[in-house]
């Protein structure tokens, strides 16, 4: 179990580091997206949707060609400080952000648009500015959907594999995260070693997708 | 002076057409649903846009199109009960009275919440949540959370209507008692129902397709309707016993 010791904790690593990122970035994407009207709504939705759709391959090209050290993003970046995310552990970071950002941008926005309308609008009347009621009207009633989305998101960064492989590449004891090194054991007829990790890792997100759907109740304090 | 208001705004085709003002009094919206009533609240409320006219209290400019001032909902020192009270679910009885102190000392706001649980009766029910409480009590507390900031004006909708009737003739009397003799602020409720109507205002406006069709003392419009479809509205009178309407 010693080789699935580095992958596993550095895909705890990776998914706990994503999913912050994506709870903060995707309840402020689900916000907007539940609570304004503006133009090109229907566009961000389907970039932020997208990641869900196109092969992970697909996703792992498009960060190649925006984050390589000559990629549009990359470049500038490399020139500026000279740091490449290609090929580091942050890379898979930014996979793992990006493929799950869609579970929680989806959950959240449903959790937000089935808080009661007249609240938001009471809670202005009151005085309270959009800021106060996202946090203390919007956020606790939605605290169930917001959390089941984190664990989906949580969930899906670590099972993140082929953007994974393409940005930030297979290297042992640097970037194998479990499904990567899942992936090198069973391509090296390491059948044991790669069995070990399915079921652990099978395990895991099992746990999750239960916790998600537990978290998914109905509220207590529903009176209607 | 008082409320001058004066709205000319069309959504999906509905066309909110009304001209009036008021007095520190209370002034009850009366007609069909659909009529423009409770657009007329959330306009005044800033919660729902409106394309021409008006809104004044006193000097304060609420809205008006051709000075360029529309006050965000948070600025209209308006306090408004909405019809299914949007009392926040979350929040303890204390809370919620409390949520509506926004701008005033955690001090002040403390010693105000206990009067406004004193005065609508809620002292046994302060750390409850609003699923364990009755009707009338959740309607009490949506009256003082939405009078603890001291508003300019109080905007009720169809606040009675999910009520039993004994529990409703409690809360008349509750919110009388509470306007005349506690807030002398300016109160507008919409209502569908004709004794309810008749017996709480101070003045009556009868609202039809966006329009303001009448208006006046309860007394003048009950008894002398302008149209028949102000008639209509109020020969309910009918159904009940003359003695209810003697004010």
């Amino acid at each position: 179990m010693d080789s699935a010791f580095f992958p596993m904790m550095l895909s705890l690593k990776v998914s706990l580091i994503a999913t912050f990122f994506v709870i903060i970035i995707g309840c402020t994407c689900a916000y907007v997206l539940s609570q304004k009207s503006f133009k090109g709504k229907e566009i961000i939705d389907v970039l932020l949707t997208m990641p869900l759709v196109l092969p992970p391959t697909v996703t792992g090209y498009i960060l190649v060609v925006l984050f390589g050290s000559r990629g549009m993003i990359g470049r500038h970046l490399y020139d500026l400080t000279g740091y490449s995310i290609m090929f580091t552990w942050h890379a898979a970071v930014l996979c793992s952000f990006v493929v799950s950002l869609p579970f929680m941008v989806k959950t959240g926005r449903a959790a937000f648009e089935s808080v009661d309308r007249n609240l938001v609008l009471a809670s202005h009347t009151m005085g309270h500015s959009e800021l106060a009621t996202f946090f203390r009207i919007i956020v606790p009633l939605s605290s169930k959907g917001i959390l089941a989305g984190a664990i989906l998101s949580f969930a899906r960064a670590m099972g993140e594999f082929g953007a994974t492989l393409m940005l930030a590449g297979n290297i042992p004891g640097r970037t194998d995260t479990m499904p990567l090194a899942i992936y090198a054991h069973a391509a090296t007829g390491e059948w044991d070693k790669a069995w070990n990790m399915v079921l652990l890792f099978t395990f895991i997100s099992a746990l999750f997708i239960y916790c998600a759907i537990r978290l998914t109740g109905k509220q207590k304090w529903a009176w209607k | 002076m008082g409320l001058e208001v004066r709205i000319k705004t069309k959504l999906d085709g509905f066309l909110l057409d009304v001209d009036w003002s008021m007095d520190d009094e209370l002034v009850v919206l009366f007609g069909y649903s659909g009529s423009g009533k409770s657009m007329t609240l959330k306009t005044i409320a800033g919660v729902m846009r409106q394309d021409e006219g008006y809104i004044k209290f006193n000097e304060k400019v609420l809205f008006d199109r051709n000075a360029r001032i529309n006050l965000a909902p948070q600025h209209r020192s308006v306090g408004y009960v909405f019809q299914d009270l949007a009392l926040f679910p979350h929040m303890t009885v204390e809370q919620n009275i409390l949520y509506g102190a926004k701008g005033i000392s955690k001090k002040v706001a403390g010693k105000d919440a206990a009067e406004m649980v004193e005065l609508f009766r809620l002292s046994d029910h302060e750390k409850k949540h609003p699923h364990e409480i009755s009707g009338g009590q959740r309607q009490r507390v949506a009256f003082a959370r939405a009078l603890m900031s001291r508003p300019d004006i109080l905007l009720l909708d169809e606040p009675f209507s999910s009520l039993d009737n004994p529990i409703r003739l409690e809360m008349r009397r509750c919110l009388t008692n509470v306007l005349k003799k506690r807030f002398q602020i300016p109160a507008i409720m919409v209502t569908h129902d004709v004794l309810e109507a008749y017996m709480l205002a101070d003045k009556i406006l009868i609202y039809a397709n966006g329009k303001v069709i009448q208006s006046g003392l309860p007394r003048e419009v009950f008894d002398n309707p302008a149209t028949q479809e102000v008639y209509e509205l109020v020969k309910n009178r009918a159904l009940y016993p003359e003695y209810l309407f003697a004010r």
